[in-house]
């Protein structure tokens, strides 16, 4: 048998793919997940309350992916009692093609006494949202979840 | 047989630049700031810096004995197998920070104020990739092994 075709050179050849493929994957991955993530918190975003019955909070994000890999984006907003009990929640998920925006729409939802209650006092709710951004079919991801105790945030 | 000494030497001193030097010395250049954000984040730098300089030390010796020992002899096979089980010890450590037990799925969290922020990464899959990276490798240096000590055979033996 030649040298070159030696069954170690074979493996070795195998080896060779799945460490570049390997490499390649992790910085794509990587880049487009740091990329969505940093993307889709806005800053400095004013939250307006609409004090109606029943009182709604709207939520619009823009989540953008400059990497080069689709990217699945999921976002929850909840708010909470100190109790634990889910005073409202929304979720949205969406796929973002590579270079491309997306617009998402949350809205929170809660009676008027809920909020009368919780909202005005400032103390005892706190905000759950938590973002999650995957890629390579999923197969690898990065979530943050910020929990903050108060009244309006 | 010297060529190889030469380049398990020359391969030694950079993985013992690599994995103990640059660790050793890397403590000095953070800053007071980083180093309490990553305390606060559940990070222990100083284990998961001596963790590396542990799989450092290990590595640089097995590649000076792999490139000191006959490729045809069972120790190089025992070496060469070791030296690529520490690689995949290092994957796990590095994607876990400092986490073996973690596989791939980093969590941190971090508490300022009334606000805490909870960070997780999940990348298992390429701990997956790494281990059959590391796998078909022993493979490789097995059938190495194998044709290195078939063509140290005299003439006309049929190999076993």
């Amino acid at each position: 048998m030649t040298n070159n075709l030696r069954p170690s050179k074979i493996v070795g050849y195998l080896i060779l793919v799945v460490q570049v493929g390997s490499l390649v994957a992790l910085v794509l991955g990587i880049h487009t997940m740091m990329t969505v993530f940093s993307g889709s918190i806005p800053e400095n975003q004013n939250v307006e309350i609409i004090f109606e019955d029943p009182v709604r909070i709207p939520y619009d994000l823009k989540p953008r992916n400059d990497g080069y890999l689709e990217a699945q984006f999921s976002v929850s907003v909840r708010v909470l009692t100190v109790d634990g009990v889910e005073l409202a929640s929304d979720y949205a998920l969406v796929t973002i093609q590579p270079h491309s925006q997306e617009n998402l729409g949350l809205e929170l939802t809660m009676p008027l006494s809920d909020a009368s209650q919780y909202l005005h006092n400032g103390s005892n709710v706190s905000w759950v949202i938590s973002v999650k951004v995957s890629t390579l079919f999923g197969l690898i991801s990065f979530s943050d979840e910020i929990a903050t105790s108060g009244g309006l945030q | 047989m010297q060529s190889r000494k030469v380049g398990a030497l020359i391969s030694a001193t950079i993985t013992l630049i690599l994995f103990v030097g640059i660790p050793y010395f890397l403590p000095s250049y953070i800053t007071p700031e980083l180093g309490d954000l990553l305390t606060e984040s559940g990070i222990d730098l100083n284990t998961v810096l001596n963790q590396i300089m542990f799989i450092g030390v290990i590595a640089t010796a097995l590649t000076l004995l792999k490139g000191f020992v006959n490729t045809t002899s069972l120790t190089y096979l025992i070496v060469a197998v070791t030296q690529n089980i520490f690689t995949l010890v290092f994957a796990i450590v590095l994607l876990g920070v400092g986490n073996i037990a973690a596989m791939g799925l980093t969590e941190f969290t971090m508490s300022m104020g009334q606000v805490t922020n909870t960070i997780r990464m999940d990348l298992r899959v390429f701990i997956y990739l790494t281990f059959l990276t590391v796998g078909l490798r022993v493979l490789q240096i097995y059938l190495e092994w194998s044709e290195a000590r078939n063509d140290a055979m005299p003439p006309g033996r049929i190999p076993p």
